[in-house]
């Protein structure tokens, strides 16, 4: 029989460094369970759902983080304060000082836990004077909630919300679980009303939340997974260990790795607040379908292009104040923009050079745009794989780890690209080129044949769903154990 | 309808399923190994005592079939930090010759000391070795030079420490293709042009004043036409190694032409006129096997003429291809002829065999060291003792088992996802740990030295009771890799004895334009 140490199951509800909680851990099963079940239990009081919701989401935060969850639930009542004071002052130069010390204090933490040492070893490029990197841990999700205090202060100052009245809810908005380690980036007006609402879940809602659960755990947990373990991640670690060829396949993989890892992300976060009565709207629509730079910005991470497009670029101006301003707002937003995804020169650059595309994206529309040669099948085709491949280049930014190695990466694809040993090469990677095809084959699935399976799921019987959950622990479970493909260093 | 209920029948059903499964599942992996993997309980039960892993010393497939070991000296092989020559003496150095020019060598005397560092892809880029050799040249004298170059290799573009460019057409045999007759340099590669125009640079960093030699390496063929500031000679290339001066002063470049149809390139070597120079020798891919197509004479002709001093062998990652192998008997049989071989044509070079390093491999979602590593390591040293050559524990030495994976997983890297390779800060680190174990070896003979006692001891290691091996074994060793024709030269020098340190320098005090015939 079963023999269960009880010292382990003491361990398991503490915070563990070595394994920080994910949804793919066997104990957010048994977080899931005990969640659900209050959750459900106080479904009649809203009040004492969100109580339960809150106290689950700071739970989850101390699980994936430890002791940072003091740092969400200070700057949950700094914000709730601060809001309040915003709204209550008369006075707009008032207002706007309060703001500014919202802004202040939230950039400062965030600044504090993410750039330090970055700024730290540019001083110690640029000066005379050396200072020794400080050892700062970088509190899960800070990012994110950074972004979602300051779009509700904004706000607030603009006088488009309220501020909420219970810090419980605000508390609730900035640690909600499922989307707490990578978003979305939720807006409070958006967020904190559904917790009033009763907890209603639609047969639309279920199904749709059930989908997303399912093919957000395949993307992530089985396709993204495989392909970094098997391939992209030690390619981009040592691309001079690597020919063009296999540097090139790897960027197309790693292409398929970052929207699997991170849309499957979302689609789990968003499907798990689906079956909690909660909405957050979709965060990927088919990216790499896009026909222009501008168009792949609103298909990807659209809860941060938008939050930028809100908070950032109409903040400097937008384009009201001619082309000049306008062309160089959006190359600082997006620079900005690369900047947050992390402290380094590369993704600065990524931000840039999304900027440069999107400066460029707009020329060729003034200049061109309305010039028809070919077919619009055509040109809609030239046009996604023109926009892809830019895309895909500046992910090399965006996954190396330094410059050094993204220019390394560059020159092998552009100096050392040789098909010799191809065939070597399909032969030990084969298993990792269906995955990156299968990758690329649920990306062109047209978006109506979700909503076609979502509306048919809805009148399946609970067994149906039952089934379909086993299926993807079973094959969770395979991968998990599929033989590594090792790296054959091809040479000649 | 509200379906708030059947998300908690659903989630429940499912965890319930999962938990019964889980508790029975002994039975239920029977037919579902995988399961294992999604096993709810199998964090939190008591944990058996597990009947798994391979006990380092009585373990080892090899031991079994090589013949049972004498633990006392052997077991030596498992310290770290230090290069080991398996016997009791902890006060004499490992190398001996090589210490003792490096004392002469710190003495002030004009003394150079070569250096060939073989290894795969984890030195390639001059990685490791470029630290290595910064390390020594600063600590004995500031002499620089990057030491041996190929003309072109698949690392070419990545080395900072020498660039080559090299236009033409050049085809080049390696280990692994070999179109000509003649025989492969160390480096595993000889190259081939009518029309060769290199321009090399050196770019390891060197005081202003420095002189640094420019020599071109080649084998043996019909002659070779090198064209150097317009003039052109013919040089005979009649000896396996030759090489000719192209450039010395205190440029750190070179440039000329060279044509050369049938005789084979080996590359070029920048170097100081003393000190010590430093050879790469990375091979993609290899064990240290392929050494074998290195050609007898070669090795017997620079021996003679003292060219190199200390030969290391770095390889090992490249036998772990498969996570659960732990049986290396076959790189015993198929090294053990190489090291033989040279050991028998280069009597007059000390040789220093590492162990691998650590390598990880994904055992059921989880990254952890090669299962079968202890046993290779232990194949390795017994090839060591075996050949009388000392051993350096370079896995144990840069922190043994998980040190790939917590230096890959680390948040500044200091080895790649592949858990093979070190990054640069990795190969910094290590390159540091085996420079120091080095300098603990000559600070031994430095003692020695104070107190008057030699240092070059005659073999304290007498027939060694592994050498009487089952016959059965030597005869398939001898099958698989027996040097076909090449028999070592006689012998006539004792390589107990000391070397002289000063042939090789009035051997390089040549003119330029003058074949260097050594």
């Amino acid at each position: 029989m079963i023999n269960i140490d009880w010292n382990s199951v003491l361990n398991q509800l503490l915070y563990d460094a070595h394994a920080p909680l994910l949804f793919n851990n066997g104990f957010f099963v048994y977080f899931l369970v005990a969640f659900i079940l209050c959750y459900y239990l106080f479904r009649k009081n809203y009040k004492h759902r969100a109580v339960v919701l809150t106290l689950f989401s700071l739970y989850f935060f101390y699980k994936a983080s430890g002791a940072f969850v003091g740092i969400v639930i200070i700057s949950a009542f700094f914000n709730y304060g601060i809001s309040n004071l915003i709204f209550k002052a008369k006075k707009k130069g008032v207002k706007g000082f309060f703001l500014f010390c919202s802004v202040v204090v939230n950039l400062g933490v965030l600044f504090y836990f993410k750039y330090t040492n970055f700024f730290i070893d540019l001083i110690n490029n640029f000066s005379v004077l050396k200072f020794d990197p400080l050892h700062i841990l970088l509190p899960i999700g800070i990012s994110f909630f950074t972004f979602e205090n300051l779009s509700y202060t904004i706000d607030v100052y603009r006088g488009e919300i309220e501020p909420e009245k219970g810090i419980v809810n605000y508390l609730l908005f900035l640690s909600f679980f499922p989307k707490l380690v990578m978003g979305p980036i939720v807006r409070a007006k958006d967020f904190i009303p559904q917790l009033k609402k009763e907890y209603f879940v639609s047969d639309s809602d279920f199904s749709r939340g059930f989908y997303l659960i399912v093919t957000g755990l395949i993307k992530k947990l089985i396709i993204s997974d495989y392909i970094s373990v098997n391939l992209v991640n030690y390619v981009f670690d040592g691309p001079n260990l690597h020919n063009g060829m296999e540097c090139l396949v790897a960027l197309y993989g790693y292409a398929i790795v970052i929207y699997c890892d991170f849309s499957g992300y979302s689609d789990v976060a968003i499907g798990i607040s689906k079956w909690m009565g909660i909405t957050i709207p979709p965060n990927f629509m088919s990216p790499y379908q896009s026909k222009s730079v501008s168009e792949f910005w609103r298909r990807w991470h659209i809860s941060l292009s938008s939050w930028l497009r809100d908070y950032l670029y109409i903040s400097m101006g937008g384009n009201r104040k001619g082309k000049f301003r306008t062309n160089l707002n959006l190359f600082l937003t997006m620079l900005i923009g690369g900047f947050w995804h992390g402290a380094s020169w590369n993704f600065i650059i990524w931000g840039a050079l999304h900027g440069i595309g999107l400066g460029l994206n707009k020329l060729w529309t003034t200049l061109f745009g309305k010039i028809k040669i070919l077919p619009t099948v055509v040109t809609n085709f030239i046009f996604a794989v023109i926009t892809f491949h830019f895309v895909c280049f500046c992910w090399i930014f965006f996954k190396a780890s330094n410059l050094d190695t993204a220019l390394q990466f560059i020159h092998q694809i552009v100096y050392q690209f040789t098909f010799d040993g191809a065939y070597e090469y399909v032969e030990n990677y084969k298993f990792v080129i269906i995955m990156i095809a299968i990758g690329y084959l649920i990306h062109l699935i047209p978006d109506s044949f979700p909503e076609k399976v979502i509306e048919r799921q809805k009148r399946f019987p609970l067994v149906y769903y039952v089934i379909v959950m086993m299926g993807f622990i079973a094959l969770y479970s395979f991968f998990k154990s599929a033989e590594p493909v090792m790296p054959i260093y091809l040479q000649f | 309808m509200n379906n708030s209920r059947k998300v908690v029948i659903l989630i429940l059903v499912v965890t319930i399923i999962q938990l019964s499964l889980s508790v029975f599942s002994n039975q239920f992996i029977a037919y579902y190994p995988y399961f294992k993997n999604v096993n709810l309980l199998s964090d939190i039960l008591v944990k058996e005592k597990s009947k798994k892993g391979f006990p380092k010393k009585k373990h080892s497939s090899t031991a079994n079939s090589i013949g049972d070991l004498p633990m006392n000296d052997f077991d030596a092989y498992e310290k770290k930090g230090t290069l080991v020559r398996f016997n009791a003496d902890t006060v004499s150095p490992a190398l001996q010759k090589f210490n003792e020019k490096l004392i002469a060598l710190s003495e002030g005397k004009n003394v150079k000391i070569r250096i060939a560092w073989f290894g795969d892809s984890q030195i390639e880029g001059d990685f490791i070795t470029q630290d290595i050799r910064e390390l020594l040249q600063n600590y004995f004298g500031q002499q620089k030079g990057v030491g041996y170059v190929p003309i072109t290799s698949v690392s070419s573009d990545f080395r900072k420490t020498a660039k080559v460019f090299a236009t033409g057409d050049v085809s080049a045999d390696n280990f692994k293709k070999q179109d000509h007759n003649a025989g492969l340099f160390f480096s595993g590669y000889s190259f081939y042009s009518n029309n060769l125009d290199i321009d090399f640079r050196d770019n390891v960093k060197k005081g202003s004043t420095q002189i640094t030699q420019k020599w071109l390496l080649y084998g043996k063929g019909d002659s070779i036409s090198v064209k150097i500031n317009d003039s052109v000679r013919k040089y005979p290339a009649n000896k396996e190694f030759n090489r000719l001066l192209v450039g010395s002063g205190v440029s750190n470049k070179a440039k000329f032409m060279v044509s050369s149809k049938h005789t084979p390139i080996f590359g070029l070597s920048s170097e100081p006129s003393s000190g010590i120079v430093l050879d790469n020798f990375s091979f993609r891919g290899i064990s240290g096997v392929e050494l074998k197509k290195i050609n007898s004479n070669l090795l017997a002709e620079l021996s003679q003429s003292g060219y190199y001093d200390l030969i290391v062998f770095q390889y090992g990652v490249n036998l772990m291809f498969k996570p659960n192998d732990t049986n290396y008997d076959y790189y015993y049989r198929g090294m053990r002829p190489v090291l033989q071989k040279f050991k028998n044509n280069m009597p007059n070079t000390e040789f220093l065999l590492f162990s691998c390093s650590d390598r990880a491999f994904n055992y059921d979602g989880t990254w952890k060291t090669a299962i079968g590593i202890d046993s290779l390591i232990q194949t390795q040293a017994r090839l060591a003792y075996d050949n009388d050559i000392p051993f350096y524990n370079f896995y144990k030495s840069i922190g043994g088992n998980g040190t790939i994976v917590k230096w890959a997983d680390s948040t500044v890297q200091y080895a790649n996802k592949d858990y093979i390779h070190f990054n640069f800060r990795g190969a910094k680190a290590v390159a540091k740990t085996i420079y120091t174990a080095i300098i603990n070896d000559y600070n031994k003979a430095l003692k020695l030295k104070k107190a008057n006692k030699p240092i070059v001891t005659q073999k304290t290691v007498a027939p060694k009771p592994m050498e009487a091996k089952p016959v059965v074994k030597e005869t398939i060793t001898k099958k698989i890799d027996t040097p076909k024709t090449d028999k070592p030269k006689p012998d006539t020098s004792k390589p107990s004895e000391v070397k002289s340190t000063t042939p090789k320098e009035t051997i390089q005090k040549t003119t330029v334009k003058k074949a260097d015939s050594l």
